[in-house]
């Protein structure tokens, strides 16, 4: 059994345009640059960037719906380029979004006809669907056209669907998009027991609080690159041991408490967050005490009407890599 | 090697299967129904007034013509958006990354489009004959069903050619309906081929429906195996090349969009 569930190394995708009738111009976008990562079996590995950043590509590259442009990825030690149809047997994937099915016909007959196409047995199948779609909460409504699903139930069967054949390794692209709270919290449950049946999955999401949950291993990836690669704890020490005060500002008083905290030397940031009234002023410093000591005079409603002093959040630690370009 | 023949043959039926119910499901029973009486009726009744009108002295000529397109004009149609609406539908992923062979899959988008086409053509020819006194007693009707039968089959061939295209192409729709208007010129549907300019022969002699379409009009007119065996060989063979060229070219474009990555960007 190959120890090592998912390998890439220095995997690069660059995409070629062409665009213009007569003149014709050729643009090449490069998606993916130096990617390099291992996962071992078993693991629950995340990867997070904003759009754009290069993470469905690279988990395209990954489930074999792209060729890279170089470099080389493995899958239970099965080359994605050259043993295309062995990897697939051996992978399920998950993209986000309402698309991916034929909506005029059931759920139970999309997975049916999804099972046909891994050569599942028919009496595996018949067992398998429904309790596949039970699994993700889609128990009573199997029989239903797609049509009639709402996005976020689209997205469970998207989850049902990567399972059918009972695959090792697992890609989920955003899994809980446009699943409500409730579904959410269900469907992590799902993905968490998932993992402990020993499954090793690839997840990407937008959602730090998900990550940070599920993950045991998180890749921050921007611009086509990996920047920072390690447990969502080890990222949040790496980073800093910094500590994040916010404080809710009475809207007049906020530039006279900004001016306060210039005597603060650089390693503080500070970060006026204009979403609500009053406004919160964030502020990221090694050196918590101080800052508490000049924000004490001004604690009364009439400058401050609260203030929150916690840890930084992967959240704190994503904005931070992401904003300073990935450096 | 029997197992891997039974699953294919399983996944080509269900596919089938699949890809037409998918299309058709929101279509009730009655308006499947009288959509295929209805539409061969009008198509004659169209095309009799018509023929009337600019002094034809036989309409029928050009009404048996038009009922011989509808199981082409199904078969292409409905193979082309069996394959396009992969596309937009967001399927082409799943459906190309999973390890199935490809042939059933492919083929199997032609099958209830070729019998719904046959059907159609059928029930147009016994409405040409109740309604519009289409003489049929003469005519040897095992052979006129082969001829309308290996219409839809031929033409299956464009379809997944115009199919395979719209894979890659937004446009694939637009040029089936450019190309569906050529044929009514070019296969002898409205007027016999040899009356075509020799350029434009050449062109429909590389067409399938062509001979298929004279095939029939020789059993209409009569005629027996031997007359019409040449032409059903010809049209075979063109059919075939063209089903094994879409084939192709969907293969060509599966494997394009590995490196571009627009198979499913729609």
């Amino acid at each position: 059994m190959h120890p090592v569930a998912i390998e890439a190394r220095s995997l690069n995708k660059t995409f070629i345009t062409k665009t213009g009738l007569w003149k014709t111009r050729t643009r090449s976008t490069l998606a993916v640059e130096d990617i390099s990562l291992t996962i071992e079996r078993g693991e629950l590995f995340g990867l997070l960037g904003p759009n754009g950043a290069g993470k469905t590509t690279t988990v395209k590259m990954l489930t074999t719906l792209l060729l890279p442009t170089h470099g080389t990825a493995r899958i239970l030690g099965l080359d994605v380029v050259q043993q295309t149809a062995q990897v697939r047997k051996h992978i399920g994937f998950a993209f986000s979004g309402s698309r991916g099915f034929y909506n005029r016909i059931t759920a139970t007959q999309n997975l049916n006809y999804f099972a046909q196409l891994y050569a599942l047995d028919s009496a595996i199948t018949r067992q398998r669907v429904p309790q596949l779609l039970e699994l993700v909460g889609l128990g009573t409504r199997g029989d239903d056209k797609v049509e009639t699903y709402s996005s976020g139930m689209v997205q469970r069967l998207h989850l049902a669907r990567a399972l059918l054949h009972d695959p090792e390794v697992l890609f989920l692209d955003e899994p809980t998009v446009g699943i409500d709270p409730v579904g959410s919290r269900e469907l992590r449950q799902t993905i968490k027991n998932l993992s402990s049946l020993g499954k090793t999955i690839l997840l990407t999401t937008h959602y730090m609080a998900e990550a940070e949950e599920l993950c045991h291993r998180i890749a921050i990836i921007n611009k086509g690159r990996i920047v920072a690669l390690d447990s969502p704890e080890a990222l949040k020490r790496h980073i800093s041991g910094d500590s994040v005060i916010e404080a809710c500002i009475q809207p007049g008083q906020v530039q006279g408490i900004l001016d306060l905290l210039r005597v603060l030397d650089g390693r503080t940031l500070v970060e006026v967050k204009n979403i609500t009234e009053p406004e919160t002023v964030s502020i990221r410093t090694p050196e918590p005490a101080r800052v508490l000591e000049l924000l004490s005079p001004y604690l009364n409603p009439q400058y401050i009407q609260g203030l929150e002093v916690r840890n930084q959040t992967l959240e704190d630690v994503y904005v931070t890599i992401i904003k300073a370009g990935g450096q | 090697m029997i197992k891997y023949l039974l699953q294919s043959l399983r996944l080509y039926l269900y596919q089938a299967w699949l890809s037409y119910h998918g299309r058709y499901s929101i279509t009730s029973p009655f308006g499947y129904i009288s959509s295929k009486l209805g539409f061969p009726f009008f198509l004659m009744l169209f095309f009799i007034f018509m023929g009337k009108f600019v002094g034809y002295t036989n309409p029928l000529y050009i009404v048996i013509g038009n009922v011989l397109l509808i199981p082409a004009a199904g078969s292409m149609s409905g193979v082309t958006n069996a394959i396009g609406d992969e596309r937009s539908w967001g399927t082409l992923s799943y459906v190309l990354g999973s390890p199935a062979p490809r042939l059933p899959i492919f083929m199997g988008r032609s099958l209830f489009y070729i019998l719904d086409g046959f059907v159609t053509a059928v029930l147009g020819f016994a409405i040409a004959a109740g309604i519009f006194h289409l003489d049929m007693a003469t005519i040897n009707f095992g052979m006129l069903l082969l001829c309308i039968f290996l219409l839809a089959i031929t033409s299956s061939g464009l379809g997944f050619l115009f199919g395979s295209i719209s894979l890659i192409s937004r446009d694939g729709w637009i040029i089936l309906n450019t190309f569906l208007s050529a044929l009514y010129i070019l296969v002898g549907v409205n007027f016999p081929v040899g009356s075509l300019p020799s350029a434009l022969q050449t062109i429909a002699f590389g067409l399938p429906l062509t001979r298929g379409i004279m095939a029939a009009r020789l059993v209409l007119a009569g005629a027996g195996w031997n007359a019409i065996r040449p032409l059903l060989a010809g049209e075979v063979l063109v059919g075939a090349i063209y089903i094994l060229v879409g084939y192709l070219c969907f293969r060509l474009i599966e494997k394009r969009s590995l490196t571009s990555g627009t198979l499913d960007a729609i």
